[in-house]
């Protein structure tokens, strides 16, 4: 049943990203829905959700690019993979926790992603950090404080410390 | 509040699971131009897109009623603008055979439904319901009824990809309708493009609307791409900062049109089938054009047939 609705959710949560992501974005920045999300099922439910939704998502993000397909694939698994791991390592007791994680994850991702793009001097690498990747990062931990708690509102969704 | 245990565990399921699905992804990554997902596009497109127009329909819904009375009134104006434009096109049709130009390409269009969006943040593409069994082929032009959004990058037998102006990849070249001025259309990962490449000082103004220039082969000349809404200089910069708003909407996107081969109408190459209309003209025209292949046949309005020699012939 768990599974089955995860799923269901990493498929509307794709949807979302595309549709819906760039209708409230903020001065050109999107909140990153999809990260939101393979970091809520990774840190809630382990490693194991962790890998297998975050391979998916970045799939279903990547089938629709062919000049960087596997791209999102394999940062998405990556992070799914360690944030998974995390889970056993915090308890889900202070949401500061949960949320200043988050954002250090997604701000290692935009760097990584940019890196492996590599199409900027240094001077527009750093521009691109503190332009979008700074307020991308504040604007999606509003989101992720939002979703969260509507997230843990969902019986199946709830986990048992 | 931390459990003292190891992030990585290596001899867990899941780590091996990780490591086989990281080295897929890397092979994914370094093979992509030769993976054929055709049918797998498909099928997330599928499950997708159904998704996707429900969420844009939901949203739209809100400011249907706005956007409806502002549709009728650019319909009104557009009717008058095509009236207007149908006389100017005769006129320049005239003009062109006059002055011995090539005629204009009028454009054949394969109208495309969106089954599918990429939602990268660097790059942004479009899935269209055509391939190559619709004639749709690589570095083919597609515009919405508003404008240019990109081109196609690959083709499978029923769906293409297309690589939209939303894309760190893709590059426009484009002039000023108004100065004529060229650059390049890049994007940034902003809300906006940027019209790049055009030195300090030249004459850009807010509003003006860029075309396509025609350079490079891909994009047919004078297809619209969008406004001017901000124009920057810096003494320190070699090059102005032009920001430009497009005129089709990524969001609001549903259906395209491929540009494939233009048809032309008035240049007519000789054919079996042009045998007889060209057997028409009289005969000391016709022996003066048979020594030589510098000649092209155009039509008038009323269907006459006539011969036009290239300046450079010695007869």
């Amino acid at each position: 049943m768990r599974l089955i609705l995860i799923i269901i959710l990493m498929i509307i949560f794709v949807a979302l990203q595309i549709s819906l992501a760039p209708i409230i974005s903020v001065i050109g920045i999107e909140p990153n829905l999809i990260l939101i999300f393979i970091f809520f099922v990774a840190f809630s439910f382990g490693q194991t959700y962790g890998i297998w939704i975050g391979f998916f998502s970045g799939f279903l993000c990547d089938i629709f690019n062919s000049t960087h397909f596997g791209l999102n694939m394999g940062l998405f698994l990556i992070i799914g993979f360690i944030i998974g791991s995390l889970k056993e390592r915090f308890y889900k007791e202070n949401i500061f926790i949960e949320i200043i994680i988050f954002a250090i994850t997604l701000l290692l991702y935009e760097i990584i992603y940019m890196l492996l793009l590599w199409q900027f001097s240094i001077g527009v690498f750093f521009f691109n950090i503190l332009r979008y990747s700074i307020p991308n990062i504040c604007y999606s931990t509003i989101i992720c404080l939002i979703l969260f708690s509507l997230l843990r509102k969902v019986p199946v969704l709830v986990t048992r410390h | 509040m931390v459990k003292k245990q190891r992030i990585i565990n290596m001899s867990s399921l899941n780590f091996w699971g990780f490591i086989l699905l990281l080295l897929l992804s890397i092979f994914s990554y370094s093979a992509k131009e030769n993976l054929k997902l055709g049918i797998v596009k498909n099928i997330s497109a599928a499950m997708l897109f159904p998704l996707e127009k429900t969420i844009n329909f939901t949203v739209n819904t809100f400011s249907l009623h706005k956007k409806n009375s502002e549709l009728r009134k650019e319909i009104a104006l557009i009717s008058l603008e095509i009236q207007r434009c149908e006389n100017i096109k005769r006129e320049n049709k005239i003009l062109r055979e006059l002055y011995g130009f090539k005629p204009m390409m009028d454009f054949n269009l394969i109208p495309c439904e969106i089954i599918g969006k990429n939602p990268g943040l660097y790059n942004k593409s479009l899935i269209i319901d055509g391939g190559f069994e619709d004639n749709i082929d690589k570095n083919m032009a597609v515009i919405s009824a508003d404008g240019l959004v990109g081109k196609i990058i690959e083709t499978t037998q029923k769906s293409s990809e297309v690589l939209t102006l939303y894309n760190i990849n893709s590059f426009v070249s484009a002039i000023d309708l108004r100065s004529r001025v060229p650059g390049i259309i890049k994007w940034k990962r902003e809300r906006f493009l940027i019209f790049d490449d055009v030195p300090l000082h030249s004459d850009i103004k807010v509003g003006d609307t860029l075309l396509t220039s025609g350079m490079g082969g891909v994009f047919p000349k004078g297809i619209f791409i969008g406004k001017v809404i901000k124009v920057q200089e810096s003494p320190k910069e070699i090059v102005m900062r032009i920001t430009i708003q497009p005129f089709f909407d990524f969001n609001l996107l549903e259906e395209v049109f491929v540009i494939t081969e233009g048809t032309n109408t008035s240049l007519i190459s000789l054919s079996k089938t042009d045998t007889v209309r060209v057997s028409m003209i009289n005969l000391d025209m016709f022996k003066k054009i048979k020594e030589t292949q510098n000649f092209y046949i155009s039509f008038s309005e009323n269907k006459k047939p006539k011969i036009n020699l290239l300046k450079n012939i010695n007869h």
